[in-house]
């Protein structure tokens, strides 16, 4: 090669910056249309197929939000912005954005505990909390149960199923990655825990930082993923 | 939390959303269809469509909307978020205007840049019709909960917004996080000092929260404590590194003590995180050129011209500072190839002020004047002259002639194209007019202490630095050699001439009386005739003349 590296690098950066971009309006399209067809549909068949779209649509954008998410803090390039916010109306845009699959695979959402307001960065734990739920739509039975409590050590928002709980070896797994360890096996799973982890990390308050916990703990006996924000 | 649910929501407010005027602009037409689909669904009949920033502006000059929904990718050169700070600029919304700012935009500097310019909503993309009801129907509620303290706050009614505001906090109101920010605004503008500090310490006891520590910084800077400020500024930044607002009020406080190298620092590290702001990039301008770091200033000042360009906040100052900073930076960089550059980007700044503001008459001038300033630093100097008698032809067309705040400007032109003593008089002039504003005066009276590159600064500053370590390990020999040496390239600055002047006396202390050394201090105090006395260094200068005449029998 005669060229010089640096005139043949990729300025990664805008590459990955313009295809997520790109990818978000992508979505956008895909969804807006994915509703129109859901109001015309009428067999229980198509709903059935359609309920496959939209939850394999809804994984593909947690799946890009997590991997450009680890992206950028990783490059420390992450913005964080502090707000105070009502976290049901976070939790409400989230269950609104997930109306038609919630309703297509008949799941009961049950909203436990009092509204509370939070200083935290809205855009970055609305990932965090999509991916804790459609990770509940997908382990679940027929019902999610999302409960707020406000304790010394701050705010806890528990995600709840009803489905069979986590064998042990995946809640190894999540500690693992919790803890830090290299991750053995690479799944979208784990790059998910891996991102919610590092984002409840960032809040921080007193000298005390946010966290993940996966057990199956469930009050509606099955699997659970709480955050905790101090 | 199922559709009939949200379906009803809805139809509950379709009534009143069915009068609502609504605006939507986006590049792409599927887009803009999406959305307006979207909100015809919700009951809104009026929506409008728009694919570039121009048509937003002349749409709100046409109509009143309700709600904007703006992307920030538009046709033409201006982004959504130039266009909102173009359209609170010209006045055009209405207060109780939604402004949505949508995005699917990922990068720090952009999210960072559309944040700062604080739309009522950002909607991330991709959303649903369901999210987009839900964030519409939270903005109105919250609108009209707040609308009588949001119309207090316009009219800075002040007592009766924080009276308003403590009723709506004690009745556990839900906008109360907005009321309390409030009151910290309502008593930062009465000097309820006592007050804000109360509700500021109360909330970070609860926990660490970046507004009520910027709202102690802001007081401490009202009642003068600037080192306050700047610790719990500091203090601040380690907390929330992102609070962008601290950055520039850091910057602001080092400045004003002084402390500029800091301050440039500072800055830096505010537009490593939100770099699109004409405000912030013209500040790192002025201060890194201060600061003599011409390549910084630079940088910081084309982006100030390209930030500004298709933007409310567009100057012709930004202009003319770009020229002045590769006049002053010519001899500083690297390359010939470098420096041809730059004299053709000056060049271009200079044509299109002419453009941009064609028809001013004082843009004109203030553009010939420049012109002149970066021929004289090419050396040109016939070309310099032409250009400033160019400008007093059209000062003298104007009426009361030469604008007096351009007098700096004049003076500096006039000093480069070779008419130095006059130069030295329109400054001078400038300098002890008490009416001057301090930061005029202050720029003129540091031209007259060096009127010389900003290279040549450097250098002599670094110069100066080795010399007074030397004096300080009381080798005055030596630190006299390299005094000498900066005021090769500095021959006006005050205190080099007067660290001179003391070296000598120094080296006579130990030495005796010596002809050569009395005479490097005759001639360091001939340098300084400019300095007059409202000038920092006056009383050392007449200190060290008194010595002088007094144990060496020599006049000055």
């Amino acid at each position: 090669m005669s060229m010089k590296a640096d005139d043949n690098q990729l300025p990664f950066a805008d590459v990955i910056g313009a295809s997520v971009n790109d990818m978000r309006n992508s979505l956008g399209q895909v969804l807006y249309k994915l509703t129109g067809i859901s109001e015309e549909l009428d067999t229980q068949e198509s709903k059935l197929g359609l309920q496959v779209v939209e939850y394999e649509v809804t994984r593909m954008q947690n799946v890009m939000n997590q991997l450009h998410g680890l992206y950028l803090i990783e490059t420390d390039s992450l913005t964080i912005q502090m707000q105070e916010v009502y976290v049901f109306e976070l939790i409400d845009d989230i269950l609104a954005g997930m109306n038609g699959l919630l309703a297509n695979k008949k799941v009961e959402v049950e909203l436990r505990g009092e509204d509370i307001c939070w200083y935290l960065d809205p855009y970055l734990m609305t990932n965090v909390l999509n991916i804790a739920i459609l990770n509940a739509v997908r382990y679940t039975n027929d019902k999610i149960c999302i409960t707020l409590v406000h304790s010394e050590k701050g705010l806890s928002i528990s995600i709840d199923d009803n489905g069979q709980g986590y064998p042990d070896v995946v809640l190894e797994r999540f500690n693992n990655v919790k803890a830090g360890m290299s991750i053995e096996e690479v799944s979208s799973q784990n790059i998910g825990w891996l991102f919610c982890e590092k984002i409840a990390s960032l809040h921080k308050n007193q000298g005390n930082a946010g966290e993940t916990i996966l057990d199956n703990e469930s009050v509606i006996s099955g699997g659970r993923l709480q955050v905790l924000l101090p | 939390m199922d559709k009939a649910f949200f379906q009803n929501k809805a139809a509950q407010e379709s009534a009143g959303y069915a009068k609502l005027k609504t605006l939507v602009a986006d590049e792409f037409e599927n887009a803009r269809q999406s959305i307006r689909q979207m909100l015809q669904g919700l009951g809104i009949v009026h929506v409008d469509q728009t694919s570039s920033g121009k048509g937003v502006i002349d749409a709100c000059r046409a109509h009143r909307y309700d709600v904007i929904l703006c992307d920030y990718r538009l046709v033409g050169n201006k982004n959504g978020q130039q266009v909102l700070e173009e359209l609170r600029e010209l006045k055009l919304l209405k207060p109780d205007v939604v402004f949505v700012i949508v995005s699917a935009e990922t990068s720090r500097d952009v999210v960072m840049g559309i944040m700062e310019s604080q739309p009522d909503e950002y909607l991330s993309k991709p959303f649903t019709q369901a999210v987009l009801a839900r964030r519409l129907e939270r903005q109105f509620k919250q609108a009209k909960a707040l609308s009588k303290m949001k119309m207090l706050l316009a009219a800075q009614k002040y007592t009766e917004l924080i009276k308003g505001c403590l009723a709506h906090i004690n009745a556990q109101g839900r906008y109360a996080p907005w009321c309390k920010r409030t009151l910290v605004e309502a008593y930062l503008a009465t000097k309820h000092y006592s007050q804000l500090e109360t509700l500021c310490k109360q909330e970070l006891q609860d926990r660490d929260l970046d507004w009520p520590m910027l709202g102690l910084a802001k007081m401490h800077i009202e009642k003068g404590d600037i080192d306050l400020a700047i610790s719990m500024l500091e203090k601040l930044l380690q907390l929330f590194p992102q609070t962008i607002s601290a950055y520039d009020l850091l910057a602001q406080c080092l400045e004003d003590s002084g402390k500029t190298e800091e301050a440039q620092q500072v800055l830096e590290d505010a537009l490593r995180i939100s770099p699109r702001i004409h405000k912030r990039q013209k500040h790192m301008a002025t201060v890194s050129m201060v600061n003599g770091d011409a390549q910084s200033a630079l940088k910081a000042s084309q982006q100030t011209v390209r930030l500004g360009a298709n933007s409310i906040y567009e100057n012709p100052d930004d202009y003319i500072q770009l020229v002045d900073i590769v006049a002053e930076s010519s001899d500083s960089s690297e390359s010939k190839q470098d420096q041809k550059r730059l004299l053709a980007e000056a060049s271009q700044a200079l044509s299109t002020v002419t453009k941009r503001f064609a028809n001013n008459d004082r843009v004109k001038l203030r553009k010939t004047l420049a012109e002149s300033r970066l021929m004289a630093s090419q050396g040109y100097v016939r070309e310099a002259q032409q250009s400033l008698s160019m400008a007093k032809t059209l000062a003298s067309e104007m009426d009361g002639g030469m604008p007096t705040e351009f007098a700096l400007e004049y003076g500096k032109t006039l000093y480069g194209a070779g008419e130095k003593e006059h130069a030295e008089a329109v400054l001078s002039s400038l300098v002890n007019d008490s009416t001057t504003q301090e930061n005029l005066r202050q720029q003129a009276a540091d031209f007259l202490d060096e009127p010389v590159s900003s290279a040549a600064k450097a250098e002599a500053k670094g110069l100066n630095k080795e010399g007074l370590s030397l004096y300080a390990n009381k080798d005055y020999q030596k630190a006299v050699q390299e005094f000498k040496k900066a005021l090769a390239l500095s021959p006006r600055h005050p205190g080099l001439n007067l660290n001179l002047v003391q070296g000598c006396l120094k080296l006579m202390e130990s030495e005796g009386s010596k002809h050569y050394l009395i005479t490097e201090c005759v001639e360091a105090f001939k340098r300084l005739q400019h300095v007059s006395e409202r000038h920092k260094q006056y009383k050392r200068l007449v200190a060290l003349r008194e010595y002088l005449a007094k144990n060496y029998k020599t006049k000055v």
